[in-house]
C-alpha cells in the first residue's frame, strides 16, 4: 500500500511542478513581449530617425561663396578686395553679418561667424570687428566611432596661408 | 505477474518520455517564437529618413538654382518650374515603387526674393515662385507642427519674454486688434491708459521693446493685462463705462445714437461694412474685448499736422493728415510681425484681414493703425514669421504619419551683380509600411 500511494503522491507533485513551471514560464516570455514591445514601439521609428550631416551647410555655403561673389564698393568682388585687403572692409564686413546672421542665427544657437585666418598663426580664437570673437566647435561622438563636430567648419582659400573661415555653431535646431 | 506489472511500468514510462519531449519541444517553440518577436520588434522598425530626405531634397534644388556660386537666372523664367523635376536631376522611381506616383509623398516650394537687407529675413519683393509636388502636405506639415514650444527660440527672445500666459486655454480669443496711440512716447501712452482705467495686452515701443503684463513698466503696471483676460481696448464705451447713448458725450462729439445692434440682436445693415461708415453717426461693434489679444503701436498717428520736427519731418500726407510713417520705426514693426506671429500661431488665429484688424475696422470713430499702416506686406512678414515658428525641430522625431520637411534660405547673386534670396521649403510625407 505505501509504496503505490508514495508513487501516486510522487506524480501528483511532480505534475503540478511542470504545470506551474509551465504556467511561470508562458507568464515570463508574456511580459517580456509586452515590454519589449512597449520599448519596441517607445524607441522605434521616431528614435531611429536618421538625421542629417550637421558638420556642412549646403545653403550656407552658397550663401558664402555669393556674398564673395558680390560686388563690393570698388567695382570688384568681395573676393579680390579680401585678397588685397587681408580683413573686412566696413561695407562687406557689415554685408557678412547681416547675411550670415539673418539668415542663419536662428538654428544655429552656439554663434555664426566669418572671418579671415591665417592658418600660418595658431590662435586659440578668431575676432573681428563685425561677428566678435568666433565660437568654439566641440566634437562629438557619435555611434560606431564617428566624430563630429558640433557645426559647420568652412575654409575658402584667399592666397598663401589666409583663407575666408565660417562657423556655424550649434546643431542645426529650432 | 511481475513481469506484467514491470512491463505496464516501462509503457507507462516510454508514453511519459514521449509527453515530456513533446512538452520541451513546445516550450521550446514559444520561448524561440517570442524571442524572435521581441528581437523584431524592439529592432524591426523602419528607419525614419525622411528628414534626411528633406534635407537632401533642399540641397538638390539649392544646387539646381545655382551654378558656381552665381545664380541661375533661368529660375526667373515663367515656365522654369514647368520639368523641374527633369531639370533639377530629381526622379522618385525609387519611390515610385511604393506608390509615390500615386500619392505624391513630397512638396517643395521654392520662393526667389530680391534681397532687402532693411527686412528681418533679408526678403525683399517675391520675383518667383515655384512649387512642385503634393501640396496638402505643406497643410499637414504646417497643422502638425503648430504648438506654442515651437516659439521657443532664442531668436524671438524679445516677443517671448514680453508673452505671458501660454496656452491658459481661459477663453477663445480669434481675433487680434492693432491699435496706435497717437502719441510719441510709450511712458505718456502708459500713464494716459492706466488713468483711464482702461488696458490693453501689449505695447511695442519705437524701438521694438515689448511692454506687457509679463515686462511691465516700473509705473502704471496695471496698463497691461495677460492674455488670458480680456482688456478693454475695443470696447464700445468711453473710458470703463459702456457707451449706451450719446447723452454722455458733449454735443460737440456730433453723436447721433445708433445702437448698432437691433431689437432683433442683428448688426445695423449701416454698420455691417465699417470701411464705408455712415457719415453722420458713429457705429460700434461690441463685444471684441472678450475674444480678442489688444497690441498698441506707439505712434502719432494723424497728429502730425502743424507739428514740425521730430517724427513728424518723415511723415506722410494721407486722407487730408500728415500720418507718422511706420517705415520710420523698422524695429517696430518687426517686434510687432514676430508677436503677431506668435500669437497667431498659439491661438490658430488666421493671418487675413478679417481676423488680424484695425480698431477703425470696429468703431468708426477710430482711425488707428491709420492709412499708412502696411497691411499687405506686414501680413506677408507675419506669415513668413509664423512659418519658421512653426517649423519642425530637426531632430526627426514628428509622428510616423506626420509629413517631415525643413524651410531653409541662402543668398545669392547672379552675373550682373543682382542679390537674391532663395527660400525653399522641402518637405516629405508619411512612412508607408515595409517601406
Amino acid at each position: 500500500m505505501s509504496n503505490h500511494f508514495f508513487e501516486r503522491r510522487g506524480q501528483v507533485a511532480e505534475t503540478t511542478t511542470w504545470i506551474f513551471a509551465t504556467v511561470a514560464v508562458v507568464i515570463i516570455v508574456l511580459v517580456s513581449v509586452f515590454v519589449s514591445s512597449f520599448l519596441g514601439s517607445k524607441n522605434g521609428i521616431n528614435q531611429k530617425a536618421i538625421i542629417a550631416d550637421k558638420s556642412s551647410d549646403v545653403f550656407a555655403e552658397n550663401s558664402l561663396t555669393s556674398f564673395l561673389l558680390t560686388k563690393g564698393d570698388s567695382g570688384n568682388s568681395i573676393y579680390k578686395e579680401l585678397q588685397a585687403n587681408g580683413a573686412f572692409s566696413n561695407s562687406n564686413g557689415n554685408l557678412a553679418k547681416s547675411i550670415l546672421t539673418s539668415l542663419y542665427g536662428a538654428y544655429y544657437k552656439d554663434g555664426v561667424y566669418v572671418g579671415i585666418v591665417d592658418l600660418s598663426n595658431k590662435v586659440n580664437f578668431e575676432s573681428n570687428d563685425y561677428f566678435g570673437r568666433s565660437p568654439v566647435l566641440t566634437r562629438k561622438y557619435q555611434p560606431g566611432n564617428v566624430v563630429a563636430l558640433n557645426g559647420v567648419n568652412s575654409y575658402v582659400y584667399l592666397e598663401g596661408t589666409k583663407f575666408v573661415h565660417m562657423i556655424l555653431a550649434g546643431s542645426y535646431s529650432r | 505477474m511481475q513481469d506484467k506489472k514491470q512491463f505496464g511500468a516501462f509503457v507507462r514510462s516510454k508514453r511519459g518520455d514521449k509527453v515530456l519531449s513533446i512538452y520541451w519541444f513546445l516550450i521550446l517553440f514559444i520561448v524561440t517564437g517570442a524571442v524572435i518577436y521581441m528581437a523584431s520588434s524592439f529592432y524591426g522598425t523602419p528607419y525614419d529618413v525622411r528628414m534626411l530626405e528633406s534635407h537632401e531634397l533642399g540641397n538638390q534644388i539649392a544646387n539646381c538654382l545655382t551654378s558656381n556660386g552665381y545664380f541661375n537666372d533661368n529660375a526667373l523664367d515663367s515656365n522654369f518650374d514647368e520639368n523641374i523635376l527633369s531639370r533639377c536631376n530629381l526622379n522618385f522611381n525609387v519611390e515610385d515603387n511604393y506608390g509615390w506616383t500615386n500619392k505624391s509623398e513630397y512638396y517643395f516650394e521654392v520662393g526667389i526674393y530680391g534681397y532687402n537687407k532693411g527686412s528681418f529675413n533679408l526678403l525683399g519683393p517675391q520675383l518667383a515662385d515655384i512649387r512642385a509636388g503634393n501640396p496638402n502636405l505643406k497643410t499637414t506639415w504646417q497643422l502638425s507642427t503648430t504648438s506654442g514650444e515651437s516659439a521657443v527660440s532664442g531668436f524671438f527672445s524679445n516677443v517671448l519674454s514680453a508673452v505671458s500666459n501660454f496656452f491658459t486655454g481661459k477663453r477663445k480669443i480669434n481675433t487680434i486688434v492693432i491699435h496706435t496711440t497717437d502719441g510719441s512716447s510709450a511712458s505718456g501712452a502708459i500713464e494716459t491708459i492706466a488713468k483711464k482705467d482702461i488696458n490693453v495686452h501689449y505695447m511695442i515701443d519705437r524701438n521694438g521693446y515689448i511692454y506687457s503684463s509679463a515686462q511691465p513698466p516700473a509705473q502704471f503696471a496695471n496698463a497691461f493685462v495677460p492674455e488670458d483676460q480680456a482688456a478693454s481696448h475695443a470696447g464700445c464705451g468711453i473710458g470703463s463705462s459702456a457707451l449706451t447713448s450719446c447723452s454722455s458725450l458733449p454735443a460737440s462729439s456730433g453723436c447721433i445714437d445708433k445702437n448698432p445692434i437691433n431689437s432683433n440682436g442683428i448688426l445695423d445693415a449701416k454698420c455691417q461694412n465699417l470701411s464705408n461708415p455712415p457719415q453722420s453717426e458713429w457705429c460700434c461693434i461690441p463685444g471684441f474685448n472678450s475674444n480678442s489679444i489688444g497690441i498698441e503701436l506707439v505712434n502719432l498717428g494723424p497728429l502730425c499736422t502743424g507739428i514740425n520736427g521730430g517724427f513728424c519731418e518723415n511723415s506722410v500726407l494721407l486722407d487730408g493728415y500728415k500720418w507718422e510713417n511706420f517705415s520710420n520705426s523698422p524695429d517696430q514693426m518687426n517686434s510687432l510681425s514676430t508677436l503677431v506671429a506668435d500669437i497667431a500661431l498659439r491661438y490658430k488665429i488666421p493671418v487675413d484681414r478679417d481676423h488680424i484688424i484695425g480698431h477703425y475696422q470696429i468703431t468708426t470713430y477710430k482711425t488707428d493703425p491709420g492709412p499708412d499702416f502696411p497691411w499687405d506686406s506686414f501680413l506677408k512678414e507675419v506669415k513668413a514669421k509664423e512659418l519658421i515658428l512653426s517649423a519642425p525641430s530637426q531632430s526627426g522625431t514628428g509622428d510616423k504619419n506626420l509629413p517631415q520637411g525643413e524651410m531653409r534660405s541662402f543668398y545669392t547673386v547672379d552675373r550682373n551683380g543682382n542679390q537674391y534670396v532663395v527660400q525653399v521649403l522641402a518637405i516629405i510625407g508619411k512612412v508607408e509600411k515595409n517601406v
